[in-house]
């Protein structure tokens, strides 16, 4: 069961025929900490999916497993015209139908859902994160302050992707605990990161969902590769993009760090305890900063300059 | 007569060939609830299935915690600790919260004791340290008192920031008028809600406990705000409010609560049982303990003496109903197996939810509330 | 609440030294509070009257003696009342309680 390990069977070691087979009679995964199984019978998924998760290793259809998804293409009802998907979990759904064409973006929130609803044997944190020289920048932020962008971009340019949506924490540690997944960019981000990194392997663009336009950034090989490696955190930056903004960083004290983890956690509360005292271990053995920017060039330049300074 | 004619299309749509997901489901469930030191024994598929089992029914915590005393948790591999720790995480949160709000809740009445308040199901569990607490998912918290108070329980709580959360008029009107309690409140700081009442079935249902005899009997905890109700009542509590207050969809757990509290109790006590039997019969609620018995028995194994066996027999139903719901009530408790749900579990669970309904409030109110519920849902979701 | 002619006074006490738990940094206090699960961002003057001041039971008049004495003629009332309103909060997060 064992995995991570670099001669482990990869997806891209299928063909896309043999990796569309499997998404139907189902298809287990190693997505950072948390062994997954995933159904789809929606053949509109295995070629963007394919793609994205070319680089993750697959595991033993015989596993015990974190979650078992299942992504339903099926008629609507009542307008049967229309093609919708269900996502559901050990078969309950969480939420209703969508269109069939958001079927990529359902996977993923979905995904995502399943992750936040029931990992409390982590400390989960609302945060991007990313590693460059055995350091890590966690980044957390409320929904809309750019946190995916500005982690993409500093992904893009040599830092290692832990995770752009959670930053895991296993309590009474203060090690980030890598969960590389496609990168979720909304509306005018897509073109911000097309024009930022012309090369950088984007999925299809979805439109018209709750959020908008979507589109998934593929994590690079190398935060796949090295997906069981923790990395310490040195600097927490709460990122917040604003319309020409210049690009400023500022420390803030430790205290106002800590309320700021604690009230962007999906799990601050439940752990209790537990989740008080890693979050003050975290705030720490940490600089706290608020970061403000407007370009996505500078914004990585300043923070990767600043990084090479503070860490000598 | 409907549900005569039910049974005999149900015994003729049974095929057998899913019957070992059916037995596969309850054989694992029965590791989880009796034998959870042969869990680190099971297959990699089965120990996957069990996980999935377990957190269908509300379990995980129970089974974690009784992983954890006996030191086996880590003999299991990572992947199955992180989903029990997970679910031990979320049952101690829960049983916070619950404290809390009982702490809070006697902090706004003060220490007259001259309203009672008696803690009912959960919260009962809480107080009393019973063995059944120990990773066990809290939801709401549960608080009787006399019909005289309840307004003035409720004004007081109001005034200290509690509010109702029943908003829309046809809600405060179900409930104020119809069933004739108060709609859940909840603290404006807060997410846990409390439901207050004054008896241990809503006014509208079949049965008619006593209220002035479950308060009789109930006790005061010692330097505590709190009542709890008798041995026998907390029993039958629990065993009315699983057979005729509530959909009875995956509720597995609800059965191995009482499970539990007869084993304690009776353990406790020689003649626990044989007062368990007399007051049944005295607060009328013969037919709720006869199918809790009946079901604890032939689907967890409880012992239960003779004597008490014969006495129940006494209290079934018709032969043809107890025939229905034996077919019925196992497809209800158990969960589905998560990938192959059958159509025929969903017509056994719908049936005794609209049976659970039927047993709340007379015809005409069912008729009426079902109808605007599924009115209001179909306009929602527009 | 408090101090009426031929009543009984109540007296303020913190409910527990083992229900908070703390972090500091500078004179910034972070508290969490076991029986609820909350955590709450105080200020050192808070965590004084908690710990150490409410450690034995005073009355309204004792507390704002002890912890903040009116320099100015006429300033006692005004204290008395930002210090009773900041019990009453403490009282209903669970912090203190009246006997």
């Amino acid at each position: 069961m064992s995995i991570g390990a670099a001669d482990a069977k990869r997806v891209r070691d299928c063909s896309v025929g043999e990796f569309a087979s499997k998404l139907i009679s189902g298809l287990s995964l190693q997505i950072g900490p948390f062994a997954a199984r995933i159904h789809a019978n929606s053949a509109r998924l295995s070629a963007p999916l394919y793609a994205l998760y070319q680089d993750y290793p697959m595991l033993s259809d015989e596993n015990v497993f974190h979650f078992h998804v299942r992504l339903d293409e099926r008629r609507g009802f009542p307008r049967v015209d229309k093609r919708v998907v269900r996502f559901s979990v050990d078969g309950r759904a969480p939420h209703e139908d969508m269109p069939a064409a958001q079927a990529l973006p359902v996977l993923e929130w979905g995904i995502n859902l399943v992750i936040a609803l029931r990992s409390h044997s982590f400390l989960m944190l609302h945060a991007a994160a990313v590693e460059n020289g055995g350091r890590a920048i966690l980044l957390p932020a409320a929904p809309g302050q750019g946190k995916t962008t500005l982690c993409a971009g500093l992904s893009l340019r040599g830092w290692r992707l832990l995770s752009d949506e959670f930053g895991l924490i296993r309590p009474g540690h203060t090690e980030l605990i890598p969960v590389p997944r496609p990168m979720a960019l909304k509306n005018e981000s897509i073109d911000v990161i097309r024009r930022f990194e012309p090369e950088a392997v984007i999925g299809p663009e979805i439109s018209n969902t709750r959020k908008g336009t979507v589109a998934h950034v593929k994590p690079s090989a190398q935060s796949i590769d090295e997906m069981r490696q923790a990395a310490p955190a040195h600097w927490i930056v709460f990122p917040r993009w604003r319309h020409e903004a210049s690009t400023s960083l500022t420390e803030v004290s430790k205290a106002e760090g800590f309320m700021f983890l604690a009230t962007n956690a999906f799990n601050y509360e439940l752990l209790g305890e537990a989740a008080f005292h890693t979050v003050a271990g975290l705030v720490n053995q940490t600089r706290c900063f608020r970061f403000e920017y407007s370009d996505l060039d500078d914004a990585v330049e300043m923070l990767t300059d600043f990084a090479a300074r503070d860490a000598e | 007569m409907t549900q005569l004619r039910c049974s005999q299309i149900l015994l003729l749509a049974m095929p057998s060939k899913s019957e070992s997901n059916q037995q596969l489901v309850r054989r694992l469930l029965g590791i989880v609830i009796f034998k959870p030191q042969d869990v680190p024994n099971l297959s990699t598929r089965e120990l996957d299935m069990t996980l999935r089992l377990t957190r269908r029914v509300s379990l995980l915590g129970r089974l974690g915690s009784k992983l954890q005393a006996t030191g086996l948790l880590e003999s299991l591999p990572q992947v199955a600790v992180d989903q029990l720790q997970s679910g031990m995480a979320l049952a101690e949160a829960r049983s916070r919260l619950a404290l809390w709000e009982l702490d809070r809740i006697a902090w706004a009445m003060g220490t007259d004791l001259s309203t009672p308040l008696v803690a009912m199901k959960g919260c009962t569990y809480l107080l009393l340290g019973l063995p059944n607490a120990a990773g066990r998912i809290f939801a709401d918290v549960d608080l009787m008192t006399t019909e005289e108070n309840l307004e003035s329980v409720e004004a007081v709580l109001n005034r200290k920031g509690w509010i109702s959360t029943k908003l829309t008029p046809y809600d405060q009107n179900y409930y104020r008028k119809w069933t004739h309690e108060l709609p859940p409140l909840v603290h404006e700081e807060r997410e846990v809600e409390i439901d207050l009442h004054h008896n241990i079935m809503p006014r509208t249902a079949r049965l008619h406990p006593s209220a002035d005899k479950l308060m009789t009997r109930s006790r005061q905890l010692p330097e505590s705000r709190y009542r709890v109700l008798a041995d026998e009542d907390i029993v039958l509590h629990a065993m009315t409010h699983l057979m005729f207050d509530g959909d009875l969809a995956d509720k597995l757990r609800d059965l191995v609560d009482i499970c539990d509290l007869l084993e304690h109790f009776s353990g406790r006590n020689v003649g626990f049982w044989q007062r368990l039997v007399d007051r049944a019969e005295e607060l009328d609620l013969t037919r709720p303990a006869y199918y809790s018995i009946r079901y604890a028995c032939q689907l967890l194994e409880l012992p239960v003496p003779g004597s008490v066996h014969e006495k129940a027999e006494e209290w079934a139903p018709m032969r043809a109903v107890v025939s229905l719901m034996d077919r019925l009530m196992p497809r209800a408790l158990y969960p589905q197996h998560p990938d192959h749900p059958r159509k025929v579990t969903k017509i056994c669970r719908l049936l005794l939810y609209i049976r659970s309904h039927w047993i709340r409030m007379p015809p005409w109110l069912l008729a009426y509330h079902l109808s605007y519920k599924f009115i209001a849902t179909r306009l929602s979701r527009r | 609440m408090n101090e009426q002619a031929g009543k009984e006074i109540s007296r303020w006490l913190s409910t527990g030294p083992d229900d908070l738990v703390w972090a500091a940094w500078g004179h910034d206090h972070i508290a969490y509070h076991r029986p609820s699960g909350k955590t709450h961002f105080l200020n050192a003057s808070s965590r004084y009257l908690i710990t150490e001041l409410l450690c034995e039971p005073l009355a309204l008049d004792e507390v704002v003696e002890a912890f903040a004495p009116a320099e100015i003629e006429g300033e006692q009332s005004a204290q008395t009342t930002r210090l009773c309103a900041m019990l009453e909060r403490l009282e209903h997060l669970g912090f203190v309680r009246q006997l």
